[in-house]
């Protein structure tokens, strides 16, 4: 590529991702909790977004591109280090969620208030990869449906679904970690 | 609406995410019933208190100025990796004519295979299709098991899918074989036979054949042969059958490649 290339496609990239790295930062640091990890998926996610950058259509949502290059990234870690385990741990929260409360009563709003950020954080990350994936896109990063669809690579329905368990699996566990127990055991 | 109807829909109400047509149901029910109204204010405080707690933070100026300068690399990289061509004036004709030719040749193929761009009604599996191979196509190791082999390749992809599935040789046009990996096509357990050409990543998805509504792709015959395309998020989408497995190329290596692509699977048929 010539310098003059190279220079106006830096260009383009410094306008239209790297103005996400706020959002894919915290974005990686709720789905790892780790922050050396959460800063090398963070590096990796650009690394690899610059080196595909000619896939990248412009005009189009160049933060859902991100998220979903990080959430491969994110969810091929997990694959390459426990995937059965995860597996067996979805359903074991399937089942917990299902027991769960249905709606946050308004005690379970104020438990959370009074919560230490550290202790929601460690909640969140004792969700199943899955799960912990839709409930950070969509309550903290606020991307819609649509959005988590393509990031995640599967149909709204799925999305939906995971939302629910998710959110119920998040409600079971901060309840635990309110009641001054350990949570449930955290996951990759 | 009873209240028990309304739960169904509360995710939904409350993420903004439910279509017109039920809002002014599960409106005109929130007007009647206190209790539902409570179960909304408390969902969406829920949130809003989860958002307070882990407020967005900033990227650490480290990582920040690791980030640049692992980019300066790159771009360093690639300026060494592609240095200009130094051609001579015979290099340039035979360059002219081997782009006239394939430009004659591309515009026949397109018009034998016109590709529709498919939007909201994409077919369901075209869609996950094009997924699955955008989410591996981005990673440094698309393929869970590497190899070049394609008798490897196909071996172990059979041994996981529990069908017969065919690894075509693509090497004399220029593509790799980087290796297999198994997934999902609606809900049922498929391989993905990975290539690369260049940059671009190959994918060939072997999947159980069964009637899939596939409505919104283009039908195109060749050589006694139905074939399906489209083009969905940027990716081409070629989808065949061959005996009891289903076939789907996605890429976006652009149509001739991957009509070639298609026609050395038949060939070696």
């Amino acid at each position: 590529m010539r310098p003059d290339e190279q220079d106006r496609r830096r260009r383009e990239f410094e306008e239209t991702a790297l103005v996400h790295m706020t959002s894919v930062y915290n974005a990686a640091l709720r789905l790892t909790r780790n922050k050396m990890e959460a800063e090398d998926l963070f590096q990796e996610t650009f690394l690899r977004a610059y080196r595909f950058f000619h896939q990248f259509r412009p005009g189009s949502n160049c933060r859902a591109w991100l998220f979903t290059i990080l959430h491969s990234l994110f969810i091929n870690r997990i694959r390459q280090a426990s995937y059965p385990q995860v597996d067996f741990e979805e359903e074991r929260v399937y089942r917990e969620a299902r027991v769960g409360a249905v709606v946050p009563d308004n005690p379970e709003v104020g438990l959370v208030k009074r919560m230490a950020a550290e202790d929601i954080q460690r909640a969140i990350a004792a969700l199943p990869p899955k799960l912990r994936a839709v409930v950070v896109l969509a309550d903290l990063e606020q991307c819609s449906y649509r959005e988590i669809a393509e990031i995640c690579g599967c149909p709204i329905g799925t999305v939906m679904s995971r939302l629910y368990r998710g959110r119920q699996a998040l409600r079971v566990a901060l309840k635990e970690y309110a009641k001054g127990g350990d949570g449930p055991q955290e996951q990759t | 609406m009873t209240s028990h109807e309304f739960a169904r829909y509360l995710q939904a109400y409350c993420d903004g995410e439910l279509d017109a047509s039920k809002v002014l149901d599960v409106v005109g029910h929130l007007e009647a019933c206190p209790a539902c109204r409570q179960t909304v204010e408390a969902e969406r405080t829920f949130r809003d208190v989860l958002r307070d707690k882990l407020p967005p933070e900033p990227v650490p100026s480290h990582v920040e100025r690791q980030l640049r300068s692992a980019l300066a690399e790159q771009d360093q990289e690639h300026t060494r990796a592609a240095p200009l061509p130094v051609w001579g004036r015979r290099s340039w004709a035979l360059a002219l004519a081997a782009s006239v030719v394939l430009i004659a040749v591309g515009g026949i193929l397109g018009y034998l295979i016109a590709q529709p761009r498919l939007g909201a009604g994409v077919p369901p599996m075209a869609a996950e299709l094009v997924s699955e191979h955008m989410k591996f196509a981005l990673l440094e190791n698309p393929a869970e098991l590497s190899s070049n082999s394609t008798q490897h390749v196909a071996l172990w992809v059979q041994d996981r899918i529990g069908q017969p599935v065919r690894v075509p040789d693509y090497s004399p046009n220029g593509i790799t074989l980087l290796g297999g990996r198994v997934t999902r096509v609606s809900g049922r357990r498929a391989g993905t036979i990975v290539y690369e050409k260049g940059r671009n990543i190959i994918s060939l998805f072997a999947f159980p054949r069964y009637g899939a509504d596939l409505s919104g792709l283009q039908e195109v015959r060749r050589e006694g042969r139905i074939l399906r395309s489209g083009e969905y998020r940027g990716q081409q989408i070629l989808l065949w059958e061959n005996g009891e497995t289903g076939y789907a190329l996605v890429s976006d290596v652009g149509w001739d490649e991957l009509y070639q692509c298609a026609r050395v699977f038949f060939e070696t048929a």
